[in-house]
């Protein structure tokens, strides 16, 4: 940009075009956090259904807290690749609020679990499927919100079913839930990126 | 009567640099070089200008072992800003 008199138009022309542009600003693989979650939570729950099955001792319960492990590690490994953003928006940290919360709320809840007895995967599958429709709601984006009510409205059927297989119902929820718009979100915003980079590409 | 212009915004890049500051949390140097298309120096020049005035704080840092600048606008930078828009308006409605 040179350094001359601006006319007010021109003003408006750069704050309207920078707007634009930071608005713009897509993450590349914008659903993998749920991803790393959703995928965690399916390969906890098979394995603890064949543990109940097959072994049947309570022991296998403590198997929950791979999930966290699991998660962790993931959410870690991503937020170092993330250091190579350039940019934060008010969305970005609006979104990580959401989920300190509903994670603090989940992680209470599943302690509670081991001292009460609490319908604990009912409770869980409906915080989280309520944070994909926060999710969703603030970042305007429609399979979270669409896949996220089915989840809470899913939830119900872990108060029904309290064998083993509301373990698989649990699975079954965090699929529609979280794996289903995950895997679309980092479709869209891939090829957003790669529309992106067509068009700059040719200016 | 028309408002007068803050001369500290009424420049092509300090404008973009708040423009764009304005709508997110935070920018790296080199994301803020990008999207305005200037030159290093002279985008550290006018960053400073910026800082200076309290518009911005600039916050650096190491990623890794890159040295990393990161931008973010402050509440007087806001108010400017905004002070900056409706001053251009009262010329715009002339």
């Amino acid at each position: 940009m040179e350094k001359k008199l601006m006319s007010e138009k021109e003003s408006l022309a750069i704050i309207s075009q920078m707007i634009t542009n930071a608005k713009n600003n897509v993450q590349e693989n914008a659903g993998s956090y749920t991803l790393v979650w959703g995928y965690a939570t399916i390969i906890t729950s098979i394995l603890i259904y064949l543990g109940w099955i097959y072994i049947g001792a309570q022991w296998i319960m403590y198997g929950w807290g791979i999930i966290p492990i699991i998660g962790t590690i993931g959410t870690l490994i991503l937020n170092k690749r993330e250091k190579k953003k350039l940019v934060k928006t008010f969305l970005d940290s609006v979104i990580n609020y959401i989920w300190i919360v509903f994670g603090v709320l989940g992680g209470m809840v599943s302690i509670t679990a081991f001292i009460y007895n609490i319908p604990v995967l009912f409770f869980i599958s409906q915080l989280m499927s309520a944070g994909i429709v926060l999710t969703g709601f603030v970042s305007k984006f429609k399979p979270y919100v669409y896949c996220g009510t089915i989840g809470v409205l899913l939830s119900f059927l872990c108060l029904y079913f309290r064998g083993a297989e509301s373990v698989l119902i649990f699975a079954g929820i965090f699929f529609v839930t979280m794996i289903i718009p995950g895997h679309i979100a980092n479709r869209v915003s891939n090829n957003l990126l790669k529309g992106k980079n067509i068009v700059e590409s040719k200016l | 009567m028309f408002k007068e212009l803050n001369p500290l915004l009424h420049s092509e890049l300090r404008l973009a640099i708040i423009s764009l500051l304005i709508s997110l949390e935070e920018a790296d140097f080199i994301y803020i070089k990008q999207q305005t298309g200037a030159t290093a120096g002279n985008l550290s020049i006018q960053i400073e200008k910026l800082r200076t005035a309290g518009y911005i704080d600039v916050i650096k840092s190491f990623k890794g072992k890159m040295p990393c600048t990161t931008c973010k606008i402050t509440a007087q930078g806001i108010t400017a800003f905004e002070d900056y828009v409706e001053a251009i308006k009262s010329y715009i409605n002339k």
